[in-house]
């Protein structure tokens, strides 16, 4: 009697656990035994963005970038004929999770390409491990240096973002020509900000400009102690450098505080969303940024090279998405557009010949910038991608 | 007796373990199923562990992530930055975390169970800010490169099968433990402590101690799960060590049964599906997460282990303590 | 500029948000004895609605803030719904763990409801700010502040003068003594959790014009409020007003004096001080003036 009681009541124990399991494991099984029914001339090209988690706003646009990217060359017929099999999976920010999903693109979805790093610098870091281990191309679409350098250790990885030393640059050419010698500089403590921080430690002294810092956490709630603080130094220009909603507490705070009309407050391309720009209000106006050129787009000149391509960009996401596109779904869209020139290029998808292709297709117009990758350069941006934008109020504008 | 010639026969948690974490490779054997099935060894250790303080003590740890990410950081730093033998990395890493379990657990353990909670809730997330802060150490919010393989004696631990053989045999080693120390004086006497404070200590059981080394145990499980974490992704980064990885431990167990040798097992599985179901229905998991754990507190506190346990009773209407100082539940 | 005036002007604008989520700690523990692990998420969940209201159908600023308020009742109700009514849960363990789940919930359900956007107020006083001896005070911490008054105020001439407030008073001294005057015990808990309820959602109200608002900001304010209630003394009504302020403070003054990389770590760091030296809070005098 006892026995068979115990017995019993192990079984929907035992059950409920191999119910579970089976349930997360069988989603592999199911994709492998399918394999043969797909179609197998397929590219399949698998991506990571961040839909939740703490920058989920940044990831859902990267998604509708990388969508789009896939549904154009799709309705055009494909990589030579071959139709893009497109899979997506949300990490929510979290890098183990990340680094499961990827191998999940990896070994049982069996991807060809992976375009993506989960929305996270962190995260696009330890998906190259993996995809540099399979000897599949990486394109990533998140900002730190590190994902691609040095190019010699990371072959078969791109990614489809300005560096970071790039974008100083044009900052440190604005200032130069504004003569704007003495900066404070605010960057958040993720790895955007902290990696934005260690260039200017090295290159604003280098370039004979004054440098003053204070690094915040992503959600403050006030600023105007940090900035009283630097604003002791009288600086020229207040540089935040932050993808967080509290750059905008950090421009209304500015506003108020900075008691140097002539100062410039300026964000980084990290900030770059008309919704942040409108909920700072009057404080937003005369903003100055630096990003790429897709916001003010219809200002160019008709001979700026990416005019065409971003134009037409902006109108097909409009149509698909009803919003306005930002920078992030821009790059998303570049990556999955480089990936697929690439892999088209090279009439394969074996990591290291679509990576040769890549370093050798010579200039790809895309919405972020002209991609120029090389053996030794898989950034492929220079600073001729980047302006220097201000909100004006109700949109952004070139800043002269 | 007749009720240990029963024991013998019967399918304990340790066993279904066994035959479980051998079946599964066999079963499903893809490399990426062996991914899962290594995270379902790691949630399982870290439920196991969790399962000596918030199960059997009784006393809810939000500091269960915060033990994790100081397990693997220190794998990770020792192995990658200061060149230490990755064995002994890895050896590490729990001694770490059962240290600091026992520096946190000396301080609070004496607090209410509320005022516990909330104490390693504020250690944790201070763990969590220093994980992500310390760039020099840690390598800050993009995370620690640069980890070496595992090797014991000279032989290359790396790669889906190994490193899933490794650790189901450590998860199984923890459940093993788990299994023996609730039978165990000490475990009849957390049990006790967990039901009855004043009756527990009325009959001799010295309470603090009792819980410091239920924590400390929590501790060493999780900075287990923190190095086999480390080795197996070769990739330390903050974002996994957080308040919402601790409270998610605290639902894996409580949904899969508190204090029942077979709740960690069903919540370990249960957390490894959820990741699977968060991959397809992005958003939608955390909603179904927090409303389902908020059914299974309230109307199922045992959770599914208890529940099952609960359609079958087998023992009459028992003081709780009387309960708690026999033999598992499950 | 002055620092320090700018560090402690900074300090009372976080502080008095920190303050309102603090009270509502110490109405619930009183009214319950759980931690109510959803106190920050009622914040989010004010600013949020007010912010959508504002931006939807552009209505004068103080239905906005009403709609707030509005939302909060309704979040104190099913909060008391979710943990409590429905299983009839009366321990304290039990309803503290299982606001865990509804504040992971209410999270996710705002995520999915607003598809992950920010949301903002104009100042309800004007935007142009104070210039005091060489610091600026925005005019929102002043109405923040003016809330916290209030409702400080308001709460105590509640919880002493009117039949329901005595009732909840004595619920927090003996729970049994109230249950057996015929009190249902999910009465002070819905009376309870739609106080805090509110007081969060007009925090976030108050915070919206200062910071912008999206499913992210609440987790992490009622963990501080928690620390805030903590050092003040749980259930301690003015004792969470200067917990609130004191936390506020000192954060300020990190980021003015220190780092503040480390700013979040500041109000945890009080937390397990005061838990580890003097858990009662600095101001409870047991049994004595508990709200």
């Amino acid at each position: 009697m006892t026995r068979r009681l115990r017995w019993r009541l192990t079984t929907p124990i035992a059950l409920t656990i191999t119910a579970a399991l089976a349930a997360g494991c069988s989603a592999g099984a199911d994709a492998g035994a399918d394999a043969g029914a797909e179609d197998s001339a397929a590219i399949k090209i698998g991506t990571l963005y961040s839909v939740t988690g703490p920058a989920a706003n940044v990831g859902d646009k990267m998604r509708k970038g990388t969508e789009l990217a896939v549904e154009q060359i799709n309705q055009r017929g494909g990589i030579d004929g071959r139709k893009i099999e497109w899979k997506f999976y949300d990490p929510a920010g979290d890098t183990s999770t990340a680094v499961t999903q990827t191998r999940k693109l990896l070994t049982d979805d069996k991807v060809d390409a992976i375009v993506g790093g989960g929305s996270s610098s962190g995260i696009a870091l330890a998906m190259g491990q993996l995809t540099a281990s399979a000897k599949k191309l990486f394109v990533a679409t998140e900002g730190a240096r590190a994902i691609v350098q040095p190019e010699t250790e990371h072959p078969l990885t791109f990614k489809a973002t300005f560096n970071d030393t790039v974008v100083m640059q044009k900052i440190i050419e604005f200032w130069k020509a504004k003569g704007v010698t003495n900066v404070a500089l605010l960057p958040d403590t993720s790895g955007f900000g902290q990696s934005a921080l260690e260039v200017a430690e090295k290159e604003l002294p280098a370039a004979g400009l004054k440098l003053a810092v204070a690094s915040f956490d992503p959600g403050t709630g006030d600023f105007t102690p940090l900035l009283t603080k630097l604003g002791a130094g009288k600086p020229q220009a207040y540089l935040a450098w932050t993808t967080d909603s509290s750059g905008v507490t950090f421009l209304k705070n500015a506003r108020t505080v900075v008691t140097d009309g002539a100062a410039l407050i300026q964000h980084s391309f990290g900030f770059v969303d008309d919704r942040y720009m409108k909920q700072a209000g009057d404080a937003g106006v005369g903003t100055v940024l630096s990003s790429p050129k897709l916001p003010v787009a219809d200002l160019l000149p008709d001979s700026d090279p990416q005019k065409k391509t971003i134009g037409e960009f902006a109108a097909a996401y409009e149509a698909k998405y009803h919003e306005q596109p930002n920078v992030y779904a821009g790059q998303a869209y570049d990556a999955l557009m480089l990936a697929a020139e690439a892999i088209g290029k090279a009439k394969s998808t074996d990591g290291p010949l679509a990576a040769k292709a890549l370093e050798t297709l010579g200039e790809h117009v895309g919405v972020t910038g002209v991609f120029r990758y090389s053996a030794q350069d898989h950034s492929g941006l220079g600073t001729d991608g980047v302006e220097m934008i201000k909100w004006d109020g109700e949109r952004f504008v070139l800043a002269g | 007796m007749a009720v240990s010639r029963i024991r013998r026969w019967r399918p304990t948690t340790p066993v279904i373990t066994a035959v479980l974490l051998a079946a599964m490779p066999l079963i499903f054997i893809s490399d990426f199923a062996r991914a899962i099935q290594l995270r379902f060894c790691v949630m399982l250790l870290l439920l196991t562990g969790l399962n000596f303080i918030n199960g059997y003590a009784r006393m809810s740890s939000l500091a269960q992530a915060g033990f994790y990410g100081l397990g693997a950081y220190t794998a990770g730093i020792l192995a990658a930055r200061l060149d230490v033998p990755p064995a002994l990395a890895f050896v590490a890493a729990p001694v770490l975390a059962t240290v600091a379990a026992l520096v946190i657990g000396a301080a609070s353990l004496r607090l209410r169970a509320t005022y516990f909670t909330m104490a390693t809730l504020g250690a944790g997330y201070i763990l969590y800010i220093l994980f992500g802060r310390m760039t020099g150490v840690t390598g800050g919010p993009n995370g620690l490169l640069g980890i070496p393989a595992l090797s014991v004696a000279g032989i290359e631990i790396s790669g889906p099968l190994p490193m899933y053989v490794l650790a189901a045999v450590l998860a199984l080693l923890g459940v093993v433990v788990a299994y023996n120390f609730e039978r165990s004086r000490a475990g009849r006497a957390l049990r006790a402590l967990g039901a009855s404070e004043p009756a527990a200590v009325a009959s001799g059981v010295r309470a603090f101690r009792l819980r410091l080394f239920a924590f400390a145990l929590s501790g060493c499980y999780a900075g287990v799960a923190g190095a086999l974490e480390t080795f197996d992704a070769t990739f330390v980064s903050p974002s996994s060590f957080g308040f919402l990885t601790a409270v998610l431990c605290v639902v894996g167990l409580t949904v899969g049964g508190a204090g029942r040798a077979a709740g960690p097992l069903i919540g370990a599985a249960l957390l490894t599906a959820l990741d699977e179901l968060g991959t397809e229905y992005a958003g939608y998991e955390m909603l179904i997460v927090g409303l389902v754990f908020l059914v299974v507190v309230q109307a199922f506190p045992g959770g599914v282990a208890g529940a099952a346990g609960a359609r079958w009773p087998r023992r009459g209407a028992r003081p709780a303590v009387a309960r708690a100082t026999e033999g598992s539940a499950s | 500029m002055n620092l320090l005036l700018q560090v402690v002007f900074a300090g009372l604008s976080v502080g008095a948000v920190y303050a309102l989520v603090a009270v509502g700690f110490g109405v619930v523990a009183n009214g319950t004895g759980a931690v109510n692990f959803a106190q920050g998420e009622y914040v989010m969940v004010g600013g949020v609605v007010a912010g959508v209201v504002h931006e939807v159908w552009h209505p004068p600023l103080p239905v906005s803030v009403l709609c707030a308020v509005a939302a909060g009742v309704v979040a104190g109700l099913v909060t008391e719904l979710a943990v409590s009514r429905f299983s009839g849960a009366r321990s304290a363990e039990i309803i503290t763990i299982a606001t865990i789940g509804l504040a992971v919930a209410l999270k996710a359900a705002v995520l999915l409801l607003t598809d992950r956007k920010t949301y903002g107020l104009p100042h309800f006083l004007g935007e142009r700010p104070l210039r005091v001896g060489g610091a600026v005070a925005d005019t929102q911490t002043l109405w923040n502040l003016a809330v916290v008054f209030v409702v400080a105020v308001g709460l105590s001439l509640f919880f002493r003068r009117t039949r329901q407030g005595t009732i909840l008073r004595a619920a927090a001294d003996d729970p049994e003594v109230v249950t057996s005057l015929g009190v249902p015990f999910h009465s002070v808990a819905r009376w309870v959790f739609v106080i805090a309820a509110v007081l969060g959602a007009l925090g976030g109200a108050g915070l919206a014009p200062l910071s912008v608002m999206s499913y992210e900001s609440g987790t992490l304010l009622g963990l501080k409020g928690f620390a805030a209630a903590m050092l003040g003394g749980l259930g301690n009504l003015y004792g969470a007003v200067i917990g609130g302020l004191v936390i506020g403070l000192v954060e300020a003054a990190v980021a003015g004096y220190g780092s503040a990389a480390y700013g979040d770590a500041v109000a945890f760091v009080i937390l397990l001080i005061i838990l580890f030296t003097r858990p009662t809070g600095l101001f409870s005098q047991r049994k004595v003036v508990r709200v």
